[in-house]
C-alpha cells in the first residue's frame, strides 16, 4: 500500500468515526484542525485505525503523533 | 529599558495627577457632609460642641439614646457609635473632638473587642479621611505601616466611599440621616429559629480571648496601646469616663448572668478606677425580656429605651 | 505574602532589578535563591519539604536516566503521592483536623503549593519516561522548574518540556515582555481587588448565615461565589504569568474565557487549564488507552476517574468527591449524547442555542461551586435545598455590589470582544490612546473602588 492509499483510508476512518463526512486531511493536518477531534474522541479514532490496519499502537506512539504525517509513519513502520 | 522606564514614569505621573484631582474633589464633598449620618459621625462631632459623647461600636449606635440620657443629666449628648469599629475609632474621635472642646463626660460602650483584637471589629475607614491631622496620621501609620504608602494616594482615604460621598453631596442628607443625635433605632425582634447559631456565637465570643496566636498577640498589644492612651487622654483632660456594656439577648439563664467583659479587662478598668456597669438581664429584670432585642447582640428601639433609662440613672448617681 | 500585596510587588521589583543587573549566566541562580526565600517567607520551615521533594524527585529522574527501568517512574509517582497523602489527605482521613486544639498534628497545615509542585514533578518524570530520551535537566534547571516563585504557591502547573528550555535560553531585557507582563499584573490586580474582593463580603455573609436566607438570595450568592472564585483564581494566574513574563519566562495560560463554554467538557478546557490538561495528559489518556477495548464503558471509566482526581486534588473532603463525580457524570453524558445534543441545538436558531447552552453550563457550574464552598455534604445539601424556598432578597452592601458589577462589566465586556487570545495581546492590538485610557482607569479604580484589605487567594488552600 502506498502512502497516498494509506492517507485516503485514514481519511475515511476519520470521516466515519468523527461523523464529519466533508473533512479533508493532509500530511500536515493536526487533530486541532479537524472539528470534533478532541482528547475524548482521539482514542475512538485510534481504535478504529488499529482495527482497520490490524495492529496495536503503544501508548507512547499514540501520544507522540503530532500530525497525520507522523500517524502514517507509525502505521507504515508496523506493516 | 529606557523606553520602558520612561513610559512607566509617564503613566505613574498621569495617574498621580488624576488621583490628586479626584481625591481633592472627594475630600471637598466628604467634609461638606456634617449631618452626622452613619459614616459621617466624625464630621458632625468636630463641627458642633457637646457636653458628653457616647462612644462605641454598633452596640452604642443601636442601644444608647442621647435624648433619654440628656433629659436625665441635663447636658447635650452625642452618640458617636459606628458599626464594626473599636477603640481605635474612639481614640481618634476623642483626639479630634479635643481639638475644639473638652467634653465633661464619655459614656463608653465597652466590649472585649476593645482589648482583644477582632478582625470583624477593627474598621478604620471612618478615620482615614482625617489623615491630615498629625495625631490621626500617627495612629494610621501605627495600625498599618503600609499606610505610609497607601496615603500617598489622595483617593485612598475615601476608598470604597465614592457612591455614598457623591450621592449625599448631590442630594443633601435629610434631617433624619443622623437619627437621634447619632442613635439609630431598629425595629423588629429576635428570630428564635437562629437560637443554636446564637448559642454557638456566644461560646465563640467567650472563648476567642483564651487562645491568642502570635499574630493576634501582636495585634492585642497594638489595641491595648490605644486602650491605655484613650483612658490617659480622658484623665489628662479631666473627662469622666463611665463604662457600660450592652447585654446579649437572654436566651438562657447562663447568658443572662454572664458578665460579657473578661476578667482581665475588668481588672484594667478597676486599676484606672473607671466604673463599669454590666447591665446583665439576670440582675436587671426589666431587661430580661427577649422582645427587647433585635438580634443576639443588638437592642431594638423598645430595648434601647429601657436600657438608656437604666444607664442614665447610673450616670446620674456617678456624677453626684 | 499574597501576590496581591504591596510586599509582593516590592519583592518582585527588587528581584527584577538585580536580575537584569546580573550577567545572564547568574540569573537562573538568582531566581532560584529568591524563590526559596519567597517560600521561606510564606511557609517557614516547610521550605524543607520543598527542598526534600526537589532532591528526591531529581535523584529519581537521574536514576531513571541511568537505568531506564520503569521502577524509577513508579517510585517517583509513589513518593509524590505519599507526600501529598501525608500532608493533605491523612490528617483529614484520620480526623486529625478535628482533634482538640493544641495537638501537634493539628498544626500540620498543608504546605502551600504542595499540590502544585508535586504534580509538576510527576509530570516531568512521566514526560521523561514517555519521551524515551534519557536526558535529564541540570539540577539547577530542575530546581528552578520546581520552585519558580511566581507559580510556586498556586500554579499554573508548569511542564518541564516548555519551562526547562527557557532557563538556559538567553534572557535579555525585552521591552515587549516587560509591557506584556505589566499589563497582565495590572489586569490581575484589578480583577482581584475590584471584583473578587468586593464580592467576598457578600458571599461570606450569605453562606455563613445560610439559615437566614432562601430562594433567590442563595441562588444569587452561588452565582456570585462562582464569579468570585473565577476572578480570584484567574487574577492570581494573571499576576503569576505576568510576573514570569517580566523575567522573560512564558507560563502556560490557565484560563481561556471559561464563561463562554458551551459544555462542561468545554468548560474544563478553559478553566484551570494547567490542571485540566495535566490530568488529561497524564491520567485520562493513559486510562483511556488501557480501557480502549471496552468501547463506551472504557471512556466512561476513564472520564469518571479523571474527574474524581480533579475533585480530590482540591482537598480531602467528601464535598469535593461529589464535585468530581458530578462533573464526571456531566462530561460522560456529554460524550455519549453528542449527536442527540447536536440535533437539538440545530433545531434552534444558532444564537439562541449558543446562549442557552452557555447558560446551562454556567448554572451547573455555579450550583456545583456550592460544594466547593460547603464544609460538609450535610451543609451543601442544606444550602441547595434552601434554593427552593423564598425569603426577601438580600444584597449586602449595595455599594460593594455596584463596584463589583462595574468591574465585571469591564472584564466580561472585554472578554466577549477579545475571544480566546490572552488579555495582554488583546490590549496590545488597541490604539495607543485607548490602551493608556484603560491603564489609567484600572490604576485609579484600585484605590477608588477596590477592596484593599489583604485577603488570601481562595486557591491557596488547594
Amino acid at each position: 500500500m502506498n502512502r497516498q492509499q494509506m492517507l485516503s483510508q485514514v481519511e475515511d476512518i476519520i470521516r466515519h468515526t468523527l461523523k464529519q463526512p466533508d473533512v479533508c486531511i493532509f500530511e500536515q493536518t493536526t487533530a486541532s484542525d479537524i472539528p470534533g477531534w478532541d482528547s475524548l474522541s482521539h482514542m475512538t479514532v485510534m481504535v478504529a485505525i488499529e482495527a482497520h490496519f490490524n495492529m496495536k499502537f503503544s501508548f507512547m506512539e499514540m501520544i507522540s503523533m503530532s500530525d497525520i504525517g507522523s500517524l502514517l509513519d507509525t502505521i507504515s513502520s508496523k506493516q | 529599558m529606557k523606553r520602558f522606564v520612561t513610559n512607566a514614569v509617564l503613566l505613574l505621573t498621569i495617574s498621580l495627577v488624576l488621583d490628586f484631582g479626584i481625591g481633592k474633589a472627594l475630600e471637598y464633598m466628604y467634609f461638606a457632609n456634617t449631618s452626622g449620618a452613619p459614616g459621617y459621625v466624625l464630621n458632625h462631632a468636630v463641627s458642633q460642641p457637646y457636653d458628653a459623647y457616647i462612644m462605641g461600636a454598633s452596640g452604642a449606635q443601636r442601644g444608647y439614646i442621647p435624648s433619654v440620657i440628656s433629659r436625665e443629666l441635663g447636658m447635650e449628648v452625642l452618640n458617636t457609635g459606628e458599626a464594626g469599629t473599636n477603640i481605635f475609632h474612639n481614640y481618634a474621635t476623642l483626639k479630634l473632638v479635643l481639638k475644639h472642646r473638652t467634653p465633661k463626660l464619655i459614656i463608653w460602650d465597652l466590649t472585649d473587642a476593645d482589648y482583644f483584637y477582632r478582625p470583624d471589629a477593627g474598621k478604620t475607614g471612618m478615620i482615614t479621611p482625617y489623615y491630615h491631622d498629625p495625631d490621626i496620621k500617627e495612629l494610621l501609620y501605627d495600625l498599618d505601616p503600609l499606610n505610609k504608602l497607601w496615603l500617598c494616594s489622595k483617593i485612598y482615604p475615601y476608598n470604597g466611599k465614592i457612591l455614598s460621598i457623591v450621592s449625599s453631596y448631590v442630594s443633601k442628607p435629610n434631617a433624619q440621616a443622623a437619627g437621634d443625635k447619632g442613635y439609630h433605632p431598629i425595629e423588629g425582634s429576635i428570630n428564635l429559629k437562629m437560637r443554636s447559631q446564637y448559642l454557638r456565637q456566644f461560646s465563640e465570643e467567650q472563648s476567642f480571648i483564651k487562645h491568642r496566636s502570635k499574630d493576634e498577640a501582636a495585634k492585642d498589644a497594638l489595641i491595648r496601646k490605644y486602650f491605655h492612651a484613650f483612658i490617659q487622654l480622658c484623665r489628662d483632660n479631666n473627662i469622666r469616663l463611665i463604662a457600660f456594656h450592652c447585654p446579649k439577648a437572654p436566651l438562657n439563664s447562663q447568658i443572662a448572668s454572664t458578665p460579657l467583659i473578661s476578667e482581665e479587662l475588668r481588672a484594667q478598668l478597676q486599676h484606672y478606677n473607671i466604673p463599669l456597669y454590666s447591665i446583665m438581664p439576670g440582675q436587671y429584670p426589666e431587661m430580661n425580656n427577649l422582645s427587647l432585642f433585635f438580634d443576639f447582640s443588638h437592642l431594638n428601639h423598645s430595648g434601647a429605651q429601657v436600657f438608656s433609662r437604666i444607664i442614665a440613672e447610673h450616670i446620674k448617681s456617678e456624677l453626684k | 505574602m499574597s501576590l496581591v500585596s504591596v510586599l509582593y510587588l516590592i519583592f518582585l521589583g527588587m528581584v527584577l532589578l538585580v536580575y537584569y543587573a546580573l550577567p545572564q549566566k547568574a540569573r537562573p541562580y538568582l531566581l532560584l535563591l529568591s524563590s526559596w526565600a519567597f517560600y521561606a517567607i510564606n511557609q517557614g520551615y516547610y521550605l524543607f519539604v520543598l527542598l526534600l521533594s526537589i532532591s528526591i524527585n531529581y535523584l529519581l529522574c537521574r536514576g531513571w536516566a541511568k537505568h531506564g527501568n520503569r521502577a524509577w517512574v513508579a517510585v517517583s509517582i509513589l513518593f509524590n503521592l505519599a507526600l501529598l497523602s501525608f500532608f493533605k489527605y491523612l490528617p483529614a482521613i484520620f480526623g486529625f483536623t478535628s482533634l482538640p486544639d493544641g495537638s501537634l498534628l493539628q498544626q500540620i497545615a498543608i504546605p502551600i503549593g504542595l499540590s502544585f509542585f508535586s504534580f509538576q514533578a510527576m509530570g516531568y518524570m512521566l514526560d521523561l519516561h514517555w519521551s524515551g530520551k534519557r536526558q535529564v535537566a541540570s539540577m539547577a534547571q530542575y530546581s528552578l522548574f520546581m520552585s519558580f516563585f511566581p507559580q510556586l504557591l498556586a500554579g499554573p502547573i508548569a511542564r518541564g518540556k516548555s519551562f526547562i528550555p527557557q532557563v538556559s535560553k538567553a534572557s535579555c531585557f525585552n521591552y515587549a515582555d516587560m509591557v506584556s507582563g505589566s499589563r497582565r499584573i495590572l489586569w490581575g490586580l484589578f480583577k482581584k481587588v475590584v471584583i473578587a474582593s468586593n464580592l467576598s463580603p457578600y458571599t461570606d455573609v450569605v453562606f455563613q448565615n445560610y439559615n437566614d436566607h432562601q430562594g433567590i438570595t442563595i441562588a444569587l450568592a452561588a452565582i456570585a461565589y462562582f464569579i468570585q472564585i473565577y476572578m480570584d483564581f484567574s487574577a492570581y494566574s494573571d499576576i503569576a504569568i505576568g510576573s514570569a513574563r517580566l523575567f522573560g519566562y512564558r507560563l502556560m495560560e490557565n484560563f481561556r474565557v471559561p464563561l463562554s463554554a458551551k459544555s462542561v467538557t468545554d468548560f474544563w478546557r478553559r478553566w484551570h487549564i494547567s490542571l485540566s490538561s495535566w490530568v488529561r495528559d497524564y491520567l485520562f489518556l493513559p486510562l483511556q488507552y488501557q480501557t480502549r477495548a471496552w468501547g463506551k464503558a472504557g471512556l466512561t471509566t476513564a472520564t469518571m476517574i479523571t474527574f474524581l482526581v480533579i475533585g480530590v486534588w482540591h482537598g480531602a473532603n467528601w464535598t469535593l468527591v461529589i464535585f468530581g463525580v458530578l462533573h464526571g457524570i456531566a462530561s460522560t453524558w456529554e460524550s455519549h449524547s453528542k449527536e442527540l445534543r447536536a440535533k437539538l441545538w440545530q433545531s434552534l436558531p444558532k444564537r439562541i442555542g449558543n446562549v442557552l447552552s452557555n447558560l446551562i453550563v454556567f448554572l451547573f457550574i455555579a450550583a456545583s461551586a456550592i460544594l466547593l464552598r460547603s464544609a460538609s455534604i450535610g451543609e451543601a445539601i442544606a444550602i441547595i435545598s434552601r434554593i427552593a424556598g423564598s425569603s426577601p432578597l438580600y444584597l449586602g452592601s449595595k455599594q460593594l455590589l455596584v463596584f463589583a458589577i462595574s468591574g465585571m462589566l469591564l472584564v466580561f465586556g472585554i472578554d466577549t470582544f477579545k475571544g480566546d487570545i490572552p488579555i495582554d495581546e488583546y490590549i496590545g492590538k488597541q490604539p495607543k490612546a485607548l490602551r493608556w485610557a484603560l491603564y489609567i482607569c484600572l490604576i485609579i479604580a484600585l484605590p477608588l473602588i477596590g477592596s484593599l484589605s489583604s485577603e488570601n487567594f481562595i486557591y491557596y488552600q488547594y
